[in-house]
C-alpha cells in the first residue's frame, strides 16, 4: 500500500480525507465528460477551502471536482459580472508586506518567529523556493515541489542542516474526488519549530489585525486555507516517510504535526503579528468535506443521462444546489442561484431566519396562498407556521390600535 | 406580493439633529484606517469640504487631508458645546463606520502628524459611542433605515444603503430587483470598486508615485495629483448624496421619536461634555482599556442594551408585537383575581392568571413581569400550566396592588419584562466600583489565586454567586 493510500485508509476510520482509491478511472471519467471542453483551472487551498465553506451543495462540488474556473464560468455561461481578481491596490499591498517581511534575507520573518519561540534565536536558517525557481511553467513548479519534498525527507531523517523556514514550499494532497486526484497546496511558509522538530505552515495574510475587531470572515478562510495545508504536509510527509522506510501511524503523524498552525497578520504600517492558530475543528470540517466529496459528486453525475454536460445553462441549474445567506460572500453562482430561487420563491432569499422559519411550507406564495386561504393546509407544520402568522397579524393589529 | 420595503416600527429610534454633519469618506484598498477622500458636511447642505489625498499612504497629503477634517470637526465641536448639544455624525453604513473606528484608533497618538492625531482624536468620541446601544452620536444610515423598515431581502445585503434606499423608495409597479441589481453596482461601502481601481485609480495613482519618485517638478505632480481628485471626488458624492437621501427618507416617515430618545439625547449631551473636559484634561483614550475601565464600559453597553430593548418593547407598537410573538411578553386575558390573607405578616396577597394562546411563551417561576400599560403593577410568576391549546400562568402581585391596581378578570393585559431604568447604570456602577475597590487575583500582576477548601464547598451556591454581582 503506498503512503498516501495508507493514510487515505488509516483516515477513513475517523472520518478523514481519502474516500476512494486513486485508480477510479471510471470516476475520472466521468468528471471529465461532465466538463467537457471547459478548461481546467488550478485548484489549491483556496479553492478547497472555498468549496468547504458550503459543503451541502452539489453544484458547487461538481464545478470544484471538475476543477472548472467558476468565475470563467460565471460569466461565459451564467452572463454574471463577476470580479476575481480584486483591487490591484490591496494586491500590491499584499505584495509589499511580503517584501517586507523579506527584507535583508527575511530578517524581519526570521525576527518574528525568534521573537515568538519559534525559532532558536540565531540559529535560523531561511530558503525561498519561489526564488530558487523563480518561473511559473511547469517544469519550474515540479522543481519547487522536488526542493520541497528534499528538504521534508532530510528533516525527517533527522539531518540537523534544513532550513528553518521555507518559504512558498510546494506540497502535494491527495484528493480522488477531484479531477487528477492530486492537488498542489503552496503554503506561504513552512516552519519548523525550536520545540516541535517538524515544519508547521504558517499563512502570511495582510489584511489588519484588529484584535476582537478583525474581520472574522477573513480569519475564517484563513484557518480553512491552514487546515488544507496541514493535511497538504501531513499527506506528502507520509508518501516521503514511506520512501524512506518510515512508518507513521495517524497518532504519531498528529504528533509530528499537530492541527496547528502560524498566522501573520499586518498591524499598523507594516508590522507583523504571529499568532498560533489551533486548527482542529477547520481539520475536522475539511475531512469530512472531502471524505464526502467523491460520493457526492458521483451521486450527483450518476444519476442523470450519459451524455449529461455541465458547460450549458440547463446543465448547470441541473443539479441541485443549497442557497444560503453568505453564498456572496465565497460562491461565483451566488447571484444566479439568488435569482432562481426569487424566481421559485424559495424562503431564503429573505434570510436565513425565515428559511427556518417557514422552510416548511416549500414556496412563499404558497405560504401567502395558505394566509389568504386559498390553498388547504396539509401538515402540522404548516397548520402552526399559518397560526403563527395569522396569530401576529391579530396582535400587531391590536398593537397599531392601542398606539393609535 | 408587494414589492417593497415596509415600515416596521411605529417610532423613530433616533432623531437625526438640525445640525448633524454627514460623512463621506473612502480609503484606498487594502489599507483599513487610510483615508484617500473624503466629504463632509451639514445635511440639506452641498459638502464643506471637499478632500482627497493624491497618495493616502504619503505622510504630507495624509496630513493635509485630516487637517480639513480637523479644522471641519473642531468649529463644530465648539459649536456644540457653545449650545450644550451633542454632535451627530451620518455615514453610510457599518462598514463606514467600522473605517472611522480604523482612523480613530490607528492615528490618535500620531505624535509625528498633530493635525492627523486631532482629527483621528475628535473621531474617536463617535467611535467609542457608536457600540452603545440608543446612542444618538453616530447615525449608521442602513442600519438605521433597515431597523426602522423590512425589505424583502436577507439582512446580509441590507448593508448596502443604496439597496436599503431601492427597496424603501421602489415605485408601485417597478420591478425592485433591478432597480436593487442597479444600486448595487455603486459602492457604499469606504473602498472604491476594484474595477475602479483596475481601470482609473491604480494607473493614475502609478503615475503620481512615479513622479514623486523621479522627483517632477512640482506643476507635474500638481497635474497628476489633480487628475486623482478628479476620479475620486465623484466617488464620495455619490455617498454624500446617497446619505442625504437617506436621511430625507427618515425624516419623510414622520415616526415620532420614542420616549426613551429624550433621555438617549440627554445622555449624549453628558457624555459629549464629558468628554469634551476629558479632553481639556489630556486625558484620551486608551486603545486597550485595563480591566478595571473595561468592566465599567461592559456595563455601561450591557446597560444601555437592556433600557434599549425595554424601551422598545414598552413604546413601540411593532416592538410590542414582536415581543409577544416570540414569547418574551405574556399577553392574555386575566382571570381568577384573588386576593388571601398573608401567611406571614400583616396584610394581604393578591393573585391573578393569565390565560394565553401563545405558542412559545418563555416565563419562569420567579420572573418579575410588569403591566405594560402602567409598569407599577409589578407581579410574580408563581406557575404556569398547560390546558388545552393555553397557557395558564399564575402571577402573585408584588408591587402596585392598590395603585394602579390589580387588573379585573376578563381584561385584556400585556406583560412585559422590564421598562427602562434611567437610574440603574448609576447604582451597577457604585456597586462596581466597591467591588472592583480591589482587583482580584486574575487582574493583578502575579497574583494568586486564594486558598481555598475543596472539601467544604459553600452550602449555598446561589447567594455565593449572587456575593459576586
Amino acid at each position: 500500500m503506498s503512503g498516501t493510500s495508507q493514510w487515505a485508509a488509516s483516515n477513513n476510520s475517523d472520518g478523514a480525507v481519502g474516500d476512494t482509491t486513486p485508480g477510479d478511472t471510471a470516476y475520472q471519467r466521468r468528471l471529465t465528460r461532465a466538463r467537457r471542453a471547459l478548461p481546467l483551472a488550478p485548484t489549491g487551498a483556496r479553492e478547497l477551502a472555498r468549496m468547504a465553506r458550503n459543503p451541502g451543495c452539489d453544484r458547487l462540488a461538481v464545478h470544484g471536482a471538475a476543477r472548472i474556473d467558476t468565475a470563467a464560468f460565471a460569466r461565459a455561461i451564467l452572463g454574471v459580472d463577476v470580479n476575481t481578481h480584486g483591487s490591484p491596490l490591496a494586491l500590491a499591498n499584499g505584495v509589499a508586506f511580503e517584501r517586507v517581511l523579506l527584507r535583508d534575507g527575511a530578517a524581519p520573518l526570521v525576527d518574528l518567529f525568534t521573537g515568538a519561540g519559534w525559532l532558536l534565536p540565531g540559529s535560523a536558517s531561511f530558503v525561498d523556493v519561489s526564488a530558487a525557481h523563480p518561473d511559473i511553467d511547469s517544469a519550474s513548479l515540479a522543481r519547487r515541489e522536488e526542493m520541497t519534498r528534499a528538504f521534508l525527507a532530510q528533516r525527517l531523517r533527522g539531518d540537523p542542516g534544513t532550513p528553518n523556514i521555507i518559504w512558498h514550499a510546494r506540497l502535494t494532497l491527495s484528493v480522488p474526488a477531484l479531477e487528477g486526484g492530486t492537488v498542489t497546496i503552496e503554503p506561504d511558509c513552512l516552519v519548523a519549530s525550536a520545540t516541535s522538530g517538524f515544519y508547521t505552515p504558517v499563512e502570511v495574510k495582510s489584511f489588519h489585525d484588529r484584535g476582537p475587531r478583525t474581520d472574522p470572515l477573513d480569519l475564517e478562510k484563513a484557518r480553512m486555507q491552514a487546515a488544507v495545508e496541514v493535511l497538504a504536509l501531513r499527506d506528502t510527509t507520509l508518501s516521503l516517510a514511506a520512501a524512506i522506510g518510515q512508518r507513521f501511524d495517524d497518532e504519531a503523524l498528529r504528533q509530528l504535526i499537530p492541527d496547528r498552525c502560524g498566522l501573520i497578520l499586518r498591524r499598523f504600517g507594516m508590522r507583523a503579528r504571529l499568532q498560533r492558530l489551533n486548527v482542529r475543528r477547520e481539520l475536522t470540517l475539511m475531512r469530512r468535506f472531502l471524505a464526502g466529496l467523491r460520493a457526492r459528486v458521483d451521486r450527483a453525475l450518476t444519476t442523470r443521462a450519459s451524455a449529461f454536460t455541465i458547460d450549458t445553462l440547463t446543465g448547470h441549474e441541473s443539479i441541485a444546489n443549497a442557497l444560503r445567506e453568505d453564498c456572496r460572500s465565497f460562491c461565483d453562482f451566488a447571484s444566479s442561484c439568488e435569482a432562481a430561487a426569487r424566481r421559485a420563491g424559495q424562503p431564503i432569499v429573505l434570510g436565513h431566519a425565515m428559511e427556518e422559519a417557514v422552510g416548511a411550507v416549500g414556496t412563499l406564495p404558497r405560504l401567502i396562498a395558505l394566509l389568504e386561504g386559498r390553498e388547504i393546509v396539509r401538515t402540522d407544520d404548516e397548520r402552526r407556521i399559518v397560526r403563527a402568522f395569522r396569530d401576529a397579524v391579530v396582535r400587531t393589529e391590536r398593537e397599531m390600535r392601542r398606539v393609535g | 406580493m408587494r414589492q417593497r420595503a415596509v415600515c416596521s416600527h411605529t417610532h423613530a429610534q433616533i432623531v437625526i439633529q438640525p445640525h448633524a454633519m454627514v460623512w463621506a469618506a473612502v480609503g484606498l484598498s487594502g489599507e483599513d484606517s487610510s483615508l484617500h477622500a473624503v466629504q463632509i458636511g451639514r445635511w440639506n447642505r452641498p459638502p464643506s469640504v471637499t478632500a482627497v489625498a493624491a497618495d493616502p499612504i504619503r505622510g504630507d497629503e495624509r496630513e493635509r487631508v485630516f487637517d480639513q477634517v480637523a479644522i471641519v470637526l473642531e468649529r463644530y465641536f465648539a459649536w456644540c458645546v457653545k449650545r450644550a448639544v451633542a454632535p451627530q455624525l451620518i455615514v453610510t453604513s457599518s462598514s463606514a463606520l467600522e473605517h472611522l473606528t480604523n482612523i480613530a484608533e490607528d492615528y490618535r497618538f500620531f505624535r509625528s502628524a498633530p493635525r492627523t492625531a486631532q482629527a483621528a482624536r475628535d473621531l474617536t468620541y463617535f467611535a467609542e459611542r457608536a457600540p452603545i446601544r440608543g446612542q444618538q452620536a453616530v447615525v449608521s444610515l442602513a442600519e438605521v433605515l433597515s431597523t426602522h423598515w423590512v425589505t424583502p431581502l436577507p439582512p446580509s445585503r441590507e448593508r448596502h444603503l443604496g439597496i436599503v434606499l431601492a427597496c424603501i423608495e421602489c415605485p408601485p409597479g417597478a420591478d425592485l430587483m433591478a432597480l436593487v441589481l442597479e444600486a448595487e453596482r455603486t459602492p457604499m461601502g469606504p473602498v472604491t470598486d476594484p474595477a475602479f481601481d483596475a481601470d482609473q485609480l491604480a494607473p493614475l495613482l502609478a503615475k503620481y508615485r512615479r513622479a514623486v519618485r523621479r522627483r517632477h517638478v512640482p506643476a507635474e505632480l500638481q497635474r497628476r495629483a489633480q487628475a486623482i481628485r478628479e476620479v475620486m471626488t465623484p466617488v464620495t458624492s455619490k455617498l454624500y448624496h446617497a446619505i442625504q437621501r437617506g436621511v430625507g427618507v427618515l425624516i419623510r416617515a414622520h415616526l415620532p421619536p420614542l420616549p426613551a430618545v429624550t433621555e438617549w439625547q440627554r445622555q449624549e449631551v453628558r457624555a459629549f461634555l464629558d468628554t469634551v473636559e476629558a479632553s481639556q484634561q489630556g486625558v484620551q483614550y486608551p486603545i486597550n482599556d485595563r480591566a478595571k475601565l473595561a468592566a465599567f464600559r461592559l456595563v455601561i453597553r450591557e446597560d444601555a442594551q437592556a433600557n434599549y430593548e425595554a424601551a422598545v418593547v414598552t413604546d413601540d407598537a411593532f416592538g410590542r408585537a414582536r415581543s409577544v410573538c416570540t414569547g418574551q411578553t405574556l399577553a392574555g386575558i386575566t382571570e381568577n383575581r384573588r386576593r388571601t390573607g398573608h401567611p406571614t405578616r400583616r396584610g394581604h396577597v393578591h393573585t391573578f392568571d393569565v390565560v394565553t394562546t401563545q405558542d412559545e411563551l418563555t416565563v419562569r417561576p420567579g420572573d418579575e413581569l410588569c403591566l405594560a400599560d402602567d409598569p407599577r403593577l409589578v407581579c410574580v410568576v408563581r406557575d404556569y400550566r398547560l390546558i388545552g391549546g393555553q397557557t395558564r400562568v399564575g402571577l402573585r402581585v408584588a408591587r402596585g396592588m392598590n395603585v394602579p391596581g390589580v387588573p379585573l378578570d376578563g381584561s385584556e393585559v400585556t406583560m412585559i419584562r422590564a421598562v427602562p431604568d434611567w437610574h440603574r447604570l448609576g447604582r451597577r456602577r457604585a456597586a462596581m466600583a466597591e467591588r472592583l475597590r480591589v482587583l482580584p487575583w486574575t487582574h493583578v500582576e502575579g497574583g494568586a489565586a486564594p486558598a481555598t477548601d475543596p472539601e467544604t464547598p459553600p452550602t449555598d451556591l446561589i447567594r455565593a454567586l449572587e456575593v459576586l454581582k
